[in-house]
This record gives C-alpha cells, sequence and structure tokens, in this order.
C-alpha cells in the first residue's frame, strides 16, 4: 500500500482523550499521517495531538464537525493524498479497522462507510436515536436505490475523488447523511463495511435531546434538497 | 379618483428625498456597497411613484380587488418580503466564503508554521 493516506481527526475540546486516538492511529495504520483539525477548542487538544506526532491544523473558532473534517479534505486535496479517513477525537471509532476500510477503497470504491449495522454488533443506540437512524436509512436507501444501514456514521473513507467532491460540497453541521446523496448524485460509488464501536470515552455526542428535533429536521430537509440540487461543475 | 392631501403628498416627497439623501451619503462613506443600495434607491422610487401618482395604487387595487389601504399594506409586505430574502441570500454567500476563508487561513497558518520550524531547525 503505497498510496498516501492521511487521517483527519475533527476534535472539540477533547485533550482527555486525543492522546489515545492519535497513537492507536499510529500503532494500527503505520504509513498514515494524523491531521487533528482542532476546531477552536479551548482546552490543550492542540498541544497534546502535537506532542503525540499529529499534525495539527487550529481553525480560529469552533466551526462545527463539517466544517471541521471539510477542511481536513481541503488539505488532503491540496496535498495529493490519495485517501483520507475521518476517525473522531473522542476514541469512539476504532484505529483497528481503518485498514480495512482502506482495502474497501482500493478495491474501486469512493468511500468506504464504517457501519455499526450491517451485522448486529454492540452498539445499541437510545430509543430516538434509533429511530431516527431508521428513518434516515431508509430515506437514503429509497434514493440511492440500495441499502443503506448506517447512514449517519463518522467514521469513513475516501477516495481521491470523493476528497475532491466534498472540498467543494460539504455542509458545516451534521454532514453524514447528505454527504452520501452528494456522492450518489455525482455518480460516485460508496459501500458499507462492518465495524464494532465502542462507546465514546470523552465527551458528550454532538447531539443533544434538545438538538435532536433539530438534527431530524435539518437532515431531511438537506436530504430532500440535496436530492434535487445541481451537480457540481454543471 | 382617489385623493391624497397635499401636505401628504409633501411629507412623502421629502421623506423620499431624505432616503435617497441617507443612501447617497452611506454610500459616499463607504457603509453601505452600491449592490445593496440598489434595493433600497428601489424602494424610494415607489414610494415616489405612490406619492406623485396615488392612482397607482387604485389601478393595482382594482386588479386584485382588494380595497386601497389592504393593498397598500399587501405591497408593503410583498417588498419587505424580497427585501428579506435578498438579505437571506446574501447571508447565505457570505457564510460559504467566510467558511472558506476561515479553513484557507487555518491552512496556511499551519505552512507557514511548518516553514519556520524548518528554518529554525
Amino acid at each position: 500500500m503505497s498510496k498516501k493516506t492521511l487521517i483527519i481527526v475533527p476534535a472539540y475540546n477533547e485533550e482527555g482523550a486525543i492522546a489515545g486516538v492519535v497513537e492507536n492511529i499510529h500503532k494500527h495504520v503505520k504509513d498514515a499521517d494524523v491531521l487533528v483539525v482542532d476546531d477552536g477548542s479551548r482546552d490543550r487538544t492542540a498541544r497534546k495531538a502535537r506532542e503525540n506526532g499529529a499534525m495539527v491544523i487550529s481553525l480560529p473558532y469552533n466551526m462545527g464537525i463539517g466544517s471541521a473534517v471539510q477542511s481536513g479534505f481541503l488539505f488532503a486535496k491540496q496535498k495529493g493524498y490519495h485517501f483520507a479517513v475521518q476517525v473522531d477525537g473522542d476514541g469512539q471509532h476504532p484505529a483497528s479497522e481503518i485498514p480495512r476500510l482502506l482495502t474497501a477503497l482500493e478495491d474501486g470504491s469512493d468511500m468506504a462507510i464504517g457501519s455499526r449495522f450491517v451485522h448486529s454488533t454492540n452498539y445499541r443506540p437510545p430509543f430516538l436515536r434509533a429511530v431516527g437512524i431508521k428513518i434516515f436509512s431508509f430515506l437514503v436507501s429509497l434514493i440511492v436505490g440500495k441499502w443503506v444501514y448506517d447512514t449517519t456514521s463518522g467514521f469513513r473513507a475516501c477516495g481521491r475523488r470523493a476528497i475532491v467532491l466534498l472540498t467543494e460540497n460539504y455542509p458545516h453541521d451534521y454532514p453524514e447523511v447528505e454527504a452520501l446523496i452528494t456522492l450518489h448524485r455525482n455518480g460516485l460509488r460508496f459501500v458499507e463495511v462492518p465495524v464494532e464501536m465502542s462507546y465514546r470515552q470523552e465527551g458528550k455526542s454532538s447531539i443533544s435531546a434538545k438538538a435532536g428535533v433539530y438534527y431530524m429536521l435539518k437532515v431531511t430537509l438537506a436530504v430532500l434538497v440535496a436530492v434535487i440540487k445541481r451537480r457540481n461543475g454543471r | 379618483m382617489m385623493e391624497i392631501a397635499t401636505h401628504l403628498r409633501v411629507i412623502i416627497g421629502i421623506l423620499c428625498f431624505a432616503l435617497v439623501g441617507i443612501i447617497i451619503e452611506l454610500i459616499r462613506q463607504n457603509r453601505l456597497k452600491e449592490h445593496y443600495a440598489i434595493i433600497w434607491l428601489l424602494t424610494a422610487l415607489i414610494i415616489f411613484i405612490f406619492g406623485i401618482w396615488p392612482d397607482s395604487l387604485n389601478i393595482i387595487s382594482r386588479l386584485v380587488r382588494l380595497h386601497h389601504l389592504t393593498t397598500l399594506f399587501m405591497v408593503a409586505f410583498l417588498f419587505l418580503l424580497a427585501i428579506v430574502l435578498h438579505f437571506t441570500l446574501a447571508i447565505s454567500q457570505l457564510f460559504d466564503r467566510n467558511k472558506r476563508l476561515t479553513q484557507e487561513v487555518a491552512w496556511l497558518r499551519f505552512e507557514l508554521e511548518q516553514i519556520m520550524q524548518e528554518e529554525k531547525a
């Protein structure tokens, strides 16, 4: 595997977890560069990441997970990386599964999603979240024309074509579901790779109960809009 | 025929000229972009037309079959709606550009730090 790989780690106030995350990535993926995108953290996230041998881009203010990851895509695009893998800075994405995502890209997919639901895994989301996940799965499957089980997983690997596309077109918050439609609309292929995810070690989900309603509305609307949006470059 | 009292016409006229004056002054001071000034100058123009030619309101009223006062409010409301839509478009565009700018700045700062470190070493 001689192709250049960038691991993008978006992190917001993750000084407790970031060192372990970076360390784990280095342990499991030998020949990849790690880029921590510090999304306007107020703690020592950036320093801890640097101390553990990651490159760090610090955003001047908290821009949201989508914009943070997109900063990573921009970096990957400019620096000519072939693959970019998103691994969340809170430690819930297993670095040990990254090589399997990359293998899926080598096999010709434009994006590989680390999916929690293809096979039954140990992950059990709370009831309301489970309902939301099901709804999006149904919606996306309907549009894409094949079953997509885990549309909200942020654990993803992108090939060059997806990197270039998403650098131009990626929502600033709750980007996961919409990005799938964007890919599909532009003729890119994605596959799901079953992975086992651990529970988050530090911090909370980016989606609180109150934000849940906004999340559902925003993402549903975004998906419907993405369907009628013009394709890039047209 | 709808009659508007002369003093009302004078007030409307003064209002229009004041609005135009303020807009031109704001452009002159570089506080208002010409692009956005157009919509305000248009506003002044429309108020002016209603002022000197009140019958135009009657014509619209007959067209939409509403009382002329209701028509006035409807026209004003639609116009404000258009302005707000215009602003939302402007904000959306600014948001996208601001985002890309921030991302590029963060990336350039990274590059700069790399170069400075290499020079030190």
